[in-house]
């Protein structure tokens, strides 16, 4: 996986298995920039200690089909390889919660990539599900929650998926204006891996003579 | 106690959402690295942009595949399931236009 918010899908995906109603997504940048925290929290099932334990271990998995689980492994190496932290706690029955912590400024932190795709898609195939997102750093604080947003377009007459895509857009400009500075992005930046902004990128940095454009 | 008029209308509402073509996505760890998101994101931009009603678009789990994923499972109305493999945006453009909109499955893309 090539960006965070991928990442955050894929332990999304976890609290949807586990049965969550609610899925909090917290991201922060801390300590004037120097960290940022990703929190993904749910009232799932929850795990045991017994579990939690070998939870990123991975070559445990709850599922039948394989046996080896990768999603919590591969996000525990990408936070321990910038330098950061990662932890995990969780109840039986209560749910459970996962911080990540990332040293910014090392090269081996993965862009941020497309938030708002990631809860526009969310959004879309889980219609029930509430949503929230709090993103918050030096420059300001940000809140989502899907069902509000989803209920005060449908007054507007607004669909299901009209509201998911204006959601996206709406994530994504959020995102653009907490983390801009504070996230000096490489390979994709906000825009994510899929786009080729990393060419265009690569192409303005030669142009200037290798300094980033201010 | 409802009225014969509201159960009546419930057993159409209930048709009408069984009538639906449901395409999953595999979104585990597996399909997530393999790039099922773009697939997923061509999906929904078929479907919005053609104004299909026949169609939930959803998530699914690992089916233990993982070395052929984007894996794309289609259900038809009467249950008939087409899984296919090793997807892509213009695949998933394709599938859209062929299977849900046409009706027959695009067959060089299936698992078989």
């Amino acid at each position: 996986m090539k960006e965070l918010a991928l990442h955050i899908m894929d332990i999304m995906q976890n609290s949807i298995t586990a049965g969550s109603s609610r899925i909090s997504v917290r991201v922060k940048t801390r300590d004037y920039d120097r960290l940022l925290e990703i929190i993904v929290e749910d009232d799932g099932c929850g795990m045991d200690e017994e579990t939690l334990k070998k939870a990123t271990d991975p070559f445990q998995t709850s599922r039948a089909a394989r046996i080896v689980g990768l999603g919590l492994p591969m996000f525990k190496e990408a936070a321990i390889l910038t330098g950061g932290d990662f932890f995990l706690q969780s109840q039986l029955g209560c749910g459970t919660e996962v911080t990540a912590v990332f040293v910014n400024k090392s090269i081996d932190r993965q862009p941020i990539g497309n938030l708002g795709n990631v809860f526009f898609l969310t959004m879309l195939s889980h219609k029930d599900l509430n949503l929230s997102l709090e993103l918050s750093s030096d420059r300001g604080v940000f809140s989502f929650c899907s069902t509000t947003f989803i209920e005060s377009l449908a007054h507007k007459g607004k669909s299901h998926m009209d509201a998911a895509f204006h959601a996206e857009a709406f994530i994504n400009e959020q995102v653009k204006l907490i983390f801009k500075e504070a996230l000096p992005e490489l390979g994709g930046g906000l825009h994510g891996i899929e786009r080729n902004c990393k060419t265009a990128q690569r192409k303005d940095a030669l142009r200037d003579g290798g300094n980033p454009p201010a | 106690m409802k009225t014969l008029e509201e159960l009546e209308k419930i057993r159409e509402d209930e048709k009408t959402v069984a009538g639906k073509k449901v395409i999953s996505v595999g979104m585990a760890t597996c399909g997530i690295a393999a790039g099922a998101r773009p697939v997923m994101n061509s999906f929904a931009t078929e479907i919005r942009t053609r104004g299909i009603k026949n169609a939930e678009l959803t998530m699914m789990g690992c089916i233990g595949m993982c070395r052929l994923e984007p894996i794309v499972q289609v259900t038809d109305e009467d249950g008939t399931k087409t899984t296919y493999i090793k997807m892509t945006e213009d695949k998933a453009a394709r599938v859209v236009k062929e299977h849900i909109l046409g009706g027959t499955p695009v067959k060089e893309y299936t698992a078989e």
